[in-house]
């Protein structure tokens, strides 16, 4: 029952967003069973087969991906499961194919410099903050990652972990900052 | 004989707050009435949740999952700016086990194994997880890391949580512990009256040292 009407609101959700919405391309069978909030002007792309979900009973969890600026960029692969995932991008987020995203904070920008100005900060370019997450990673709850951090395939981080700096393949990761843990 | 004193010395200590500030009965007998209520909610329509009676709910109780859930006598779930009391147990044979007297605030129970909380434990606004991933079903069908682990979690009694503090599977921790702010602990066992602190949490600082060394005995 519940599945069906995931479904069923995927499938409003798909076809509202062709209609209305071009900036969003969502691939063929997508799922929410929560709710799913896109907001900004940038570029959103889901890949098939994905997963909406969130903690029963807690509206607090939903799944938010946000653009900031039209020049922005998400691009989520197929079969992804993001589980109150929250993504929010100003230059591009890349996420590969069957990843597991849960209660992970994605932001891809400090939004303001660390001097006394807080300003934009300088020298954030498209190719210094890009955050790339690969193939078939999973990222705990309550774990955050920032700008500029590329994580490769078969990854498991921990919960509770703040991802600073780029991870090799098949390895696990915890603490903050994440260092490599045994498994 | 134990439970009628501990029962005395909380009614004098609710007459003296109440003393204190009469618009407190009020809300102690919302409290009551709302945490009534859930237990006998639950406990009717959902067999697998126990809650002992008194129960004070200052704040939402969500339980949820086919697991069993046992909640001790003269527990209270306070005010928090987020959230209440949320359980969620993934399967038939999780359990959670609450001790008596338990103050909680805005705790999150993950639970697909055993999680014990002692009595007379408080918490804050933090997480209970016995799984590293909650979507459990979904980590066990793909990659190189195929086995989600799961291990069992036991929280001594008089322990305290502090906010933003996640407990993950296989850890153990001892009586009277101090779990200090945005720590996250996992496979491990704190000694009894110690202070765990950093992410990850390697050993438990004792407390007895701690004072002596800031010097406020």
């Amino acid at each position: 029952m519940r599945d069906m009407f995931a479904w069923f609101r995927g499938y409003i959700y798909r076809v509202t967003c062709r209609l209305f919405r071009q900036n969003i391309e969502i691939g063929e069978g997508l799922l929410i069973y929560k709710r799913l909030s896109i907001v900004g002007k940038g570029k959103v792309v889901l890949g098939k087969n994905c997963l909406i979900e969130g903690a029963l009973g807690d509206s607090s969890q939903f799944v938010t991906l946000y653009t900031h600026g039209e020049s922005a960029i998400i691009r989520i692969g197929d079969d992804v499961a993001l589980y109150a995932a929250r993504v929010s991008a100003k230059y591009e987020i890349i996420i590969g194919n069957d990843a597991l995203i849960e209660q992970a904070g994605l932001l891809d920008t400090d939004f303001h410099s660390i001097d006394k100005s807080r300003k934009t900060p300088e020298g954030e370019t498209r190719e210094r903050c890009r955050i790339v997450v690969g193939d078939r990673v999973c990222i705990g709850a309550r774990s955050f990652i920032t700008r500029g951090v590329k994580i490769e395939d078969d990854v498991l981080v921990f919960p509770g972990s703040v991802v600073t700096s780029l991870i090799k393949a098949g390895s696990c990761v915890g603490g903050n900052p994440a260092k490599p843990v045994a498994c | 004989m134990g439970g009628f004193q501990s029962i005395v010395f909380t009614m004098c200590d609710i007459i003296k707050k109440i003393m204190a500030d009469p618009r407190y009965a009020v809300h102690v007998l919302w409290a009551l009435v709302r945490g009534c209520s859930y237990a006998l909610y639950l406990g009717v329509v959902r067999r697998n949740v126990r809650i002992r009676l008194p129960f004070k709910a200052f704040a939402r109780v969500t339980i949820i999952g086919p697991g069993r859930v046992i909640l001790g006598k003269n527990c209270a779930v306070a005010h928090s700016a987020f959230k209440g009391l949320t359980i969620v147990t993934l399967s038939e044979d999780a359990t959670v086990r609450i001790g008596e007297n338990c103050h909680l605030t805005g705790l999150t129970i993950y639970c697909c194994n055993h999680v014990e909380l002692g009595s007379k434990s408080m918490t804050a606004v933090s997480l209970i997880q016995d799984c590293l991933f909650v979507n459990q079903s979904f980590v066990r069908t793909r990659g190189k890391h195929s086995v989600n682990e799961c291990g069992p979690i036991a929280i001594g009694s008089n322990a305290w949580l502090s906010t933003d503090a996640i407990i993950l599977s296989g850890s153990k921790i001892g009586a009277d512990c101090v779990v200090s702010v945005g720590s996250v602990c996992r496979d491990m066992e704190v000694k009894p009256y110690s202070l765990a602190m950093g992410n990850p949490v390697r050993r438990g600082l004792p407390i007895a040292n701690v004072m002596r060394m800031t010097g406020s005995t």
